[in-house]
């Protein structure tokens, strides 16, 4: 009875298909974590569009919903929206995406000096890095934007350019 | 030396006056309950040891902590995973526990609705009958986006909430796992329950 109220209470909401969980498992980057090198996540941050590993999913969670949204492929449901944004997204494009924006705002001669710096990983992987160390990578305006610019293509909004 | 002997002179005379006013032996088993990443395991993380918080990996499936005190009683409990395809494991470990806390993070707006149902479904199916259940709206840390007590109590419908269980026994705590704040009064309440 308790699970049949609960699927009509979140209708929106179902779990994910096994044909949906196929193809987000299988864009760009999705075989590893978006986060560290763990092969096969099985969590995900809906915000972000990526796939995480249990340990890095912890982190996200820790920086509270509203920055990141983390559900588990098995064991929660999803909505229409957030299934889209998995689909449309991916780890290669977030990464690659944050990495860009990363780079282009350090000065130019920071630039040259740290061209193999891989600031996608290391800021995540970085055991100096105190507290959260998700935080640096996921909580700021680069990586706000790249959220909003996820939501509008869902919606088929022009993608913004800037954070309002 | 010393200071050792004279300690435990005293942790002896303290523990003799404990007994006498009858605290002695107190222990009780708490269930905790809530939607995945309100809280549970981090809270019962700095119960256990007092310390600093940090990010768990999410609760898959049920576990129970060792032993710690608050308000000096011995507590133990039963850590749940809050994702939706395990939360039917939850009515089971119910029973077997003197108070449940249900956590509920205040900051997420969007999922309110969704703590609300699950709260329901566990007074209104008489799933806690009996017993004390405390609500801990956690996260009010965060300042912007944590909702008031009063908006909260009016979305979960509170007062119908504690019209099933008995105004006595439930109530409503804010409180913050991240700066320790908040919980020690909801361990207050439920330590007159025991």
């Amino acid at each position: 009875i308790h699970k049949q109220q609960i699927m009509t209470s979140t209708s929106t909401a179902t779990s994910m298909l096994r044909d949906d969980q196929k193809i987000v498992k299988s864009l760009e980057g999705n075989n590893i974590c978006a986060d560290c090198e763990q092969t096969n996540p099985t969590w995900c941050s809906v915000s972000f569009g990526i796939l995480l590993c249990l340990e890095c999913s912890g982190k996200h969670r820790g920086l509270g919903t509203h920055i990141s949204f983390v559900r588990s492929l098995d064991m929660d449901s999803f909505s229409a929206k957030q299934i889209q944004v998995l689909k449309i997204g991916g780890n290669k494009q977030c990464n690659s995406y944050l990495q860009d924006q990363h780079t282009q705002q350090q000065p130019q001669q920071q630039r040259e000096n740290t061209t193999t710096d891989d600031f996608t990983t290391t800021a995540c992987t970085n055991p100096t890095t105190k507290n959260n160390s998700a935080r640096v990578k996921y909580d700021n305006n680069i990586a706000e934007l790249y959220k909003l610019k996820l939501k509008a293509r869902v919606e088929g909004k022009p993608e913004p350019t800037e954070l309002p | 030396m010393i200071f050792q002997s004279i300690y435990e002179t005293w942790r002896s005379l303290l523990d003799t006056l404990w007994k006498a006013l009858g605290f002695e032996g107190k222990e009780g088993s708490l269930v905790v309950l809530g939607l995945d990443n309100a809280g549970k395991t981090t809270l019962l993380h700095r119960l256990r040891t007092g310390g600093d918080v940090r990010s768990f990996p999410p609760t898959d499936r049920p576990h129970q902590t060792e032993k710690f005190e608050s308000q000096n009683i011995k507590f133990q409990a039963w850590d749940m995973g809050g994702h939706e395809a395990v939360r039917h494991l939850w009515e089971d470990y119910v029973c077997e526990c003197s108070a449940v806390l249900f956590l509920i993070d205040a900051a997420d707006t969007k999922r309110l609705e969704e703590a609300s149902f699950e709260l329901d479904a566990l007074i209104g199916e008489k799933v806690v009958k009996g017993l004390p259940v405390a609500i801990l709206l956690n996260k009010c840390d965060l300042e912007e986006e944590a909702m008031s007590t009063t908006e909260i109590c009016k979305r979960i419908q509170y007062d119908d909430l504690r019209r099933m269980q008995g105004e006595d026994n439930i109530s409503i705590f804010r409180i913050s796992v991240l700066r320790g704040e908040g919980y020690q009064s909801a361990f207050r309440w439920i330590a007159d329950f025991l």
